[in-house]
């Protein structure tokens, strides 16, 4: 159960952190190296990768959605309505965030780590420099700008992939793909609302992770890398979870 | 005649701290006055580097009275506590090297924050560079380098800096007796070109009694003179 | 590129050498059963909630498009299978993958750092055997086990959320996914976990081991095997999807 504690004392530090680093945004504007620099790292760093991801997913949702579907009912006109839906509304959010914070959790939470232990946080104080203004928002801000990015990225990319190969495989024609008829407005809220709170919660999660390690030098990097990867894919999902729920609970069926 | 004006840059007063039940200085005495070498020696544990940092104002006192450079740190005020900041320098155990900036950009780290030009910035750390054998790794990073060149780049941040209190944690560790001896030196020369007060904290004694002005021992959570 | 091509190949010859110790078995026992322990039991209840988390939400999706075409009754069938055979097995491979993978490749990175691993081949063991070996079959079994465990959890999850918003009986749910033969779709989930373990193990046993001696290379070792395992999680997915067309 004592992990049950871990995870509400989690939020609570979010929240906290939240608040900091918010009052710390404006003096962000005062060190463009860094924000650029973070831009790359999370954003650019993960491009290829969702890439090919989104590619991958979208592949196998078809494949095994038509496989079925031909079982049933072999026509596949309305396949291509049904996969933007999904992958609209849960997959390829889910799919971004889950990556993302595979990636950068852990990259994030260990570099903050290894940073506590060589006391890099106390020469910033020490010169005086905020941690928090220099180090925490300008990963709160690439973020906020990089994941709905990536997220759009991801949702073309895997769109593209599952129509070429529904009309390859299963001579389904593209024009079905590009219909929105199960597609509605807020089920591009729901994709936005997701993606935005991804890109909140994974650097705060795993920035804390990184503040929260001992100072055993390589072991406590390990562990926060280890935490941070953790912690930050669980509240994606979580965040996920709720959203969907929140549509659900808002607009109804369907 | 009336005596010389005495120019305290560290007072420490009855001062404990302790991180929760574990009370590591107990009612600690310290005063070091400008162009001072101290030396700070004990036991590994013992609180050397705790004693450090709250001279540096990067930990507060849990109890007792803190002077630095004559002022009781404004911990509440981030403006304020940031310009005494300034004047202050400090090479860390652990280093605290930046991994995010070159060799250049770490000795220049500071000098920016106090808002120095670029120019002038230059004019201080190429002949920095030079002395402490780090030109020609100017622009590689601090995973880049070896042992001993960190060593040196964590030292020069703080003489680059020229703070009017400068604490060293462990300055020599690691190191063989001519290289420490050198590096001792070159702490000490800085010391008297520049008069600051300087404070040395290390946990082998041998290694810092030529040195020094004064040497004292932290032990139980206070400081005695070194019987020598 | 050619460093990703570099590590691919690195990877797979850990492979080759680890395997090695399969035929005939050379099993360290209590190496084994210690991970086992370890992994295993630490993992549980994080994968079992995300578990719970995933199949409500596939059942708020693929519920909805049922629903849209007038198949309500589907409902139960469309989730277990989409569970068992897919989602199941890939997203909690991903969660095992970042929990394990990022545990194992800073656990072998601390041994490379303070000589743990050097020690061994100096006493004539090799690391191979003792380290990588053991902790490749016991996630091959963990992840079939998980999976397991966590399509039940799934599927409770997803029953919950049927019940709440598409009025569907549980009773009902239920039967409908058991209906249709669910063994074999558990069979290929639970052997599709079986090649992400070892995925997931040869990848972080090789990030872990290629640390050097900066405590920041454990974090990169943590963030490279996290990332590969993933790539290489769906490499696998999309290979069983293609051996499936093709049977």
């Amino acid at each position: 159960m004592r992990w049950l504690g871990s995870l509400v004392s989690s939020a609570v530090d979010i929240l906290a952190l939240l608040a900091e680093t918010l009052r710390s945004l404006k003096g962000v504007g005062r060190h463009p190296e860094r924000l650029l620099a973070e831009l790359s790292s999370i954003g650019t760093g993960s491009l290829i990768f969702l890439f090919a991801t989104a590619a991958f997913m979208g592949v196998i949702i078809v494949f095994q959605t038509a496989t079925q579907i031909n079982k049933a009912i072999p026509d596949l006109s309305m396949l291509g309505a049904g996969f933007i839906r999904v992958m609209t509304a849960e997959m390829i959010p889910l799919l971004t965030g889950l990556m993302v914070s595979a990636r950068v959790g852990s990259a994030i939470s260990s570099e903050v780590a290894s940073m506590v232990v060589t006391e890099q946080m106390d020469a910033l104080r020490l010169a005086n420099t905020d941690p928090t203004e220099y180090i925490v928002a300008p990963k709160l801000v690439a973020s906020l700008v990089a994941v709905p990015i990536l997220g759009l990225v991801s949702l073309a990319t895997g769109i593209t992939a599952g129509m070429l190969v529904g009309w390859i495989v299963f001579e389904i024609h593209p024009s079905t793909f590009l219909n929105f008829r199960y597609t509605y407005g807020y089920h591009f809220l729901s994709f936005c609302l997701k993606l935005l709170s991804f890109a909140v919660l994974i650097p705060l999660v795993s920035v804390i992770e990184g503040f929260r390690t001992g100072r055993q030098g390589a072991f406590s990097v390990g562990q926060a890398a280890t935490r941070g990867v953790i912690m930050s894919s669980f509240f994606v999902f979580v965040a996920d979870l709720s959203v969907s729920l929140l549509e659900r609970g808002l607009w109804g069926a369907p | 005649m009336s005596a010389p004006t005495r120019d305290v840059r560290l007072k420490l007063a009855g001062v404990s701290k302790s991180f929760g039940a574990r009370r590591v200085l107990d009612g600690l005495d310290l005063v070091v006055d400008a162009g001072e070498l101290v030396a700070v020696t004990g036991q590994s544990g013992s609180g050397k580097s705790v004693l450090l940092k709250l001279a540096a104002t990067l930990l507060p006192a849990t109890s007792g009275r803190v002077e630095v450079l004559g002022v009781t740190p404004p911990y509440a005020d981030r403006e304020a506590i940031g310009a005494l900041r300034n004047r202050l320098g400090m090479q860390f155990q652990n280093l605290g090297l930046f991994a995010f900036t070159d060799v250049y950009g770490n000795l220049a780290f500071s000098l920016t924050k106090i808002g120095m030009r670029d120019e002038d910035i230059r004019a201080r750390v190429d002949p920095a560079l030079e002395t402490l054998g780090l030109g020609r790794a100017h622009d590689r990073f601090p995973d880049q380098i070896s042992g001993g060149m960190k060593r040196r780049l964590a030292i020069g941040r703080v003489l680059v800096k020229l703070p009017e209190l400068a604490l060293f944690d462990d300055p020599v560790a690691g190191l063989d007796p001519l290289t420490a001896e050198r590096v001792l030196g070159m702490i000490a020369a800085w010391r008297d070109e520049t008069g600051a007060a300087v404070l040395i904290a290390s946990p082998d004694p041998d290694a810092v009694r030529g040195r020094v002005d004064r040497h004292l021992v932290l032990e139980d959570g206070r400081l005695r003179p070194e019987a020598a | 590129m050619r460093g990703l091509l570099s590590h691919v190949g690195g990877i797979t010859w850990l492979f080759f050498r680890a395997a090695r110790y399969a035929v005939p078995l050379r099993l360290e026992s209590r190496e084994f059963s210690r991970i086992l322990l370890h992994f295993g039991v630490k993992s549980l209840p994080l994968v079992l909630l995300t578990a719970v988390i995933t199949g409500a939400l596939m059942v708020l999706q693929t519920g909805a498009v049922v629903e849209l075409m007038g198949a309500t009754s589907m409902v139960g069938w469309a989730s277990g299978v989409a569970v068992l055979r897919e989602v199941g097995p890939v997203l909690i491979g991903v969660m095992f993958s970042g929990q394990v993978g990022s545990f194992n490749a800073a656990e072998l990175g601390l041994m490379k750092i303070t000589e743990q691993v050097e020690a061994l081949s100096g006493l004539g063991v090799d690391p191979v055997r003792f380290l990588v070996f053991p902790r490749m079959l016991a996630m091959m079994l963990m992840l079939a086990v998980l999976t397991v465990y966590g399509d039940l959890f799934a599927l409770i999850g997803g029953s919950i959320v049927s019940w709440g918003m598409f009025d569907l009986d549980p009773w009902v749910f239920w039967q409908q996914v058991l209906l249709p033969h669910p063994v074999d779709d558990l069979l290929e989930g639970v052997l599709k976990a079986v090649f992400f373990g070892l995925n997931i193990s040869v990848v972080s046993c090789y990030f872990g081991l290629q640390v050097e001696r900066d405590p920041w290379e454990v974090g990169v070792a943590v963030n490279r095997s996290v990332v590969t395992s993933a790539m290489g999680l769906f490499v696998i997915d999309y290979l069983f999807a293609l051996a499936r067309a093709g049977a």
